[in-house]
């Protein structure tokens, strides 16, 4: 017994006394866990209300846009895709990109971020000098312009307090709110290649807005049947997508 | 006794690495680098999306429990469901979500994914901020973990700032409203066998 004791039996013990404490240290007490009413009851921080009292026109609109990008836009985009190298079409969506200057300074100079202003102003100057009139994105390569978020009007008018409104499906363009459609029209005052309503300039925009949307279109539109693919109703998907979209943009 | 020692001190490890683990990352590095492997690799090549799909949820579900994340997109509809039925239609939301990430990855290059370092939002939940670039473009993905039981579990995943728990949760209100359980079921089974 003695000898038992004192050999490696008592030690065995020692040792395994010694890791239940341990365990009994690392673990966790129920209340430390999340429960189920955290989890799955609704959380009010969650919860989005979006407003939407003309919500079958929206339907309708929504569709017709979904019929135009699926048998019109997207064919022609792919098109455009199959026989434009991926670094022209770059090339061309860094251009009219860079083109958006206006738009992006305006925002921030509206909601007083002028920190953000003046690196906007200095991506430009760069893009526009070194990167031959925008074709390339030397701007790209620097960290220093990495964290500047895209602003424009719409977020502006948000930063004023100017509730978001009703949800709108605008013909073509797609998901907006009443405060959005203020805001693109503020944007359209202010982008050179938008016309008719563009105040800074009257070049050949109808082209110009044509080749940029169906750049944008191509690099987009393939995301965005995919997108619509795994939604159970596609109208409330994009709906509630674009709302917390846009009040992720405000928020940054 | 002499092998004891050694496999009580593994034991004993292991379990408080479970009860204890403190940072999830790695687990999910190691999960979306294995996902990624699945519909990247050569070897995988010559399966079918249907197959890589399958093999896919099956490497996030040794890790991770989805039932966590489908069972929050319902709400307060997932009483709407018989008990039933609730298996039957949270496989198909999995399927639906697992084959719309393969899916969503067809014809990309594989794409590069950076992990931040967890964020607690509180004891329980914390916040992995992640970037993904795919085709030169940049995303932000968010994951929230919540501490269950059964270890740090997903319970939301915002694509630049979308949760994807509450745009489900909208679309299955939606539904809700004017419909039921059944036809939802009849709506995803329409889905998956597009």
């Amino acid at each position: 017994m003695i000898k038992i004791l004192n050999g490696r039996f008592l030690r065995q013990c020692i040792l395994c006394s010694g890791a239940v404490l341990w365990m009994g240290g690392g673990s966790l007490q129920a209340e430390e866990f999340l429960s189920e009413e955290d989890l799955f009851e609704d959380d009010p921080a969650e919860v989005v209300i979006v407003k939407d009292p003309i919500e079958p026109l929206n339907r309708a609109i929504f569709q017709i846009n979904d019929r135009i990008y699926t048998y019109l836009v997207d064919p022609v985009a792919e098109l455009y895709q199959r026989f434009t190298p991926a670094l022209v079409r770059t090339g061309i969506l860094n251009f009219f990109d860079n083109l958006k200057y206006p738009v992006r300074l305006s925002g921030n100079l509206l909601q007083g971020r002028f920190a953000d202003a003046s690196l906007e102003s200095e991506r430009f100057l760069l893009n526009t000098t070194v990167g031959l009139f925008g074709i390339l994105n030397p701007a790209e390569t620097l960290g220093r312009y990495e964290a500047l978020s895209k602003e424009d009007v719409g977020q502006a008018l948000a930063r004023w307090g100017l509730p978001r409104g009703p949800y709108l499906v605008l013909p073509i363009w797609g998901p907006s709110t009443v405060r959005d459609f203020c805001g693109l029209m503020g944007d359209r005052a202010i982008n050179p290649t938008q016309g008719p309503f563009s105040a800074i300039d009257h070049w050949d925009w109808q082209q110009q807005a044509a080749l940029s949307g169906v750049e944008v279109i191509a690099r987009f539109g393939d995301r965005y049947q995919k997108m619509k693919a795994a939604q159970i109703d596609a109208y409330s998907a994009f709906k509630l997508g674009y709302i917390q979209y846009r009040e992720a943009a405000i928020r940054e | 006794m002499r092998f004891l020692t050694p496999l009580i001190v593994v034991l004993c490890s292991t379990c408080q690495l479970l009860i204890a683990e403190e940072n999830p990352v790695p687990r999910l590095e190691q999960t979306m680098n294995a996902a990624l492997d699945i519909i990247f690799l050569p070897e995988h090549a010559d399966k079918s999306q249907d197959v890589r799909a399958d093999l896919v949820s099956a490497t996030v579900e040794e890790q991770f429990d989805l039932g966590v994340l489908i069972r929050r997109t319902f709400g307060r509809n997932w009483q709407q469901i018989d008990e039933a039925n609730q298996a039957r239609v949270s496989e198909q939301v999995k399927q639906l979500l697992v084959f719309a990430f393969v899916e969503g990855m067809v014809g990309k290059s594989r794409p590069v994914i950076t992990f931040g370092a967890p964020e607690f939002l509180s004891s329980k939940r914390i916040e992995v901020e992640s970037k993904i670039i795919l085709d030169e473009q940049i995303y932000q993905l968010t994951y929230r973990f919540g501490r269950l039981e059964s270890g740090w579990q997903i319970y939301d995943i915002l694509a630049e700032g979308i949760s994807m728990v509450a745009n489900y949760r909208q679309q299955i209100d939606d539904h809700f409203r004017n419909n039921n359980a059944h036809s939802l079921m009849e709506k995803l089974d329409a889905l998956l066998n597009d």
